[in-house]
C-alpha cells in the first residue's frame, strides 16, 4: 500500500502549483481553473487524513467542497461571462475598474 | 508548535470507528449516502440552497446582456 504521507506531498505539490498559477498567470480563465486544482488539492489532504483517522467526516466534508466548487464555477464563469461581453478580454491586467 | 500539535493530534489522536475493513465491507458509496441522510442532513440541506442561490447568481449574471443583444 502506498503510504498516506505520499498523498499529502501530492496534495501539497497540487496545491503549490494552483497557487503559483494564480499568482503568475493572467488569464482569468486559467487563474479559475488554478482555484479548483487548489480546492481538489484540499479535498485529497481531506480524504487521506479521513482514512489516517478511520473517520468519515473528512470525505462527507470533501462532498460539501464540491458542493461550493460548484457553485464557485457556476457564478465565477457567469462573471468572466459579463466582464468578456463589456471589456472583449479576459486578462486580468486589464480588468482594473475595481483597483484602488 | 502549530505543526507539533497538528501531527499528534493527525496521527495519534483517538480513531473513529470506520476502519477501512469496515468501509469496504459496508461499501463506501452506501456508507457516504447513509451519513449524508442522517447525521449531515442539515448541512446537505444548506448546500441544497447555496446551489440554488448559485443557479439563480449564474443565470443573472449572464442572461441580462442577451436579452439587450435581442432588442437592438
Amino acid at each position: 500500500m502506498i503510504p498516506l504521507t505520499w498523498y499529502l506531498i501530492l496534495s501539497g505539490v497540487l496545491f503549490s502549483i494552483g497557487a503559483v498559477g494564480v499568482l503568475i498567470r493572467r488569464n482569468a480563465i486559467v487563474i479559475f481553473m488554478c482555484i479548483e486544482l487548489m480546492l481538489n488539492a484540499v479535498n485529497l489532504a481531506f480524504v487521506t487524513f479521513a482514512r489516517q483517522l478511520n473517520s468519515m467526516d473528512g470525505q462527507i466534508f470533501v462532498f460539501f467542497i464540491m458542493t461550493v466548487a460548484a457553485a464557485e464555477a457556476a457564478v465565477g464563469l457567469a462573471i468572466i461571462i459579463a466582464i468578456y461581453r463589456n471589456k472583449a478580454t479576459v486578462n486580468v491586467d486589464n480588468i482594473n475598474l475595481m483597483k484602488w | 508548535m502549530i505543526g507539533v500539535v497538528t501531527l499528534k493530534t493527525v496521527f495519534q489522536g483517538t480513531k473513529g470507528e470506520y476502519t477501512p475493513e469496515s468501509i469496504s465491507q459496508i461499501g463506501n458509496t452506501q456508507l457516504v449516502g447513509k451519513l449524508l441522510f442522517t447525521k449531515f442532513v442539515f448541512p446537505f440541506e444548506i448546500a441544497s440552497i447555496l446551489l440554488f442561490a448559485a443557479i439563480i447568481g449564474a443565470i443573472v449574471l449572464a442572461k441580462k446582456q442577451i436579452i439587450k443583444d435581442e432588442k437592438v
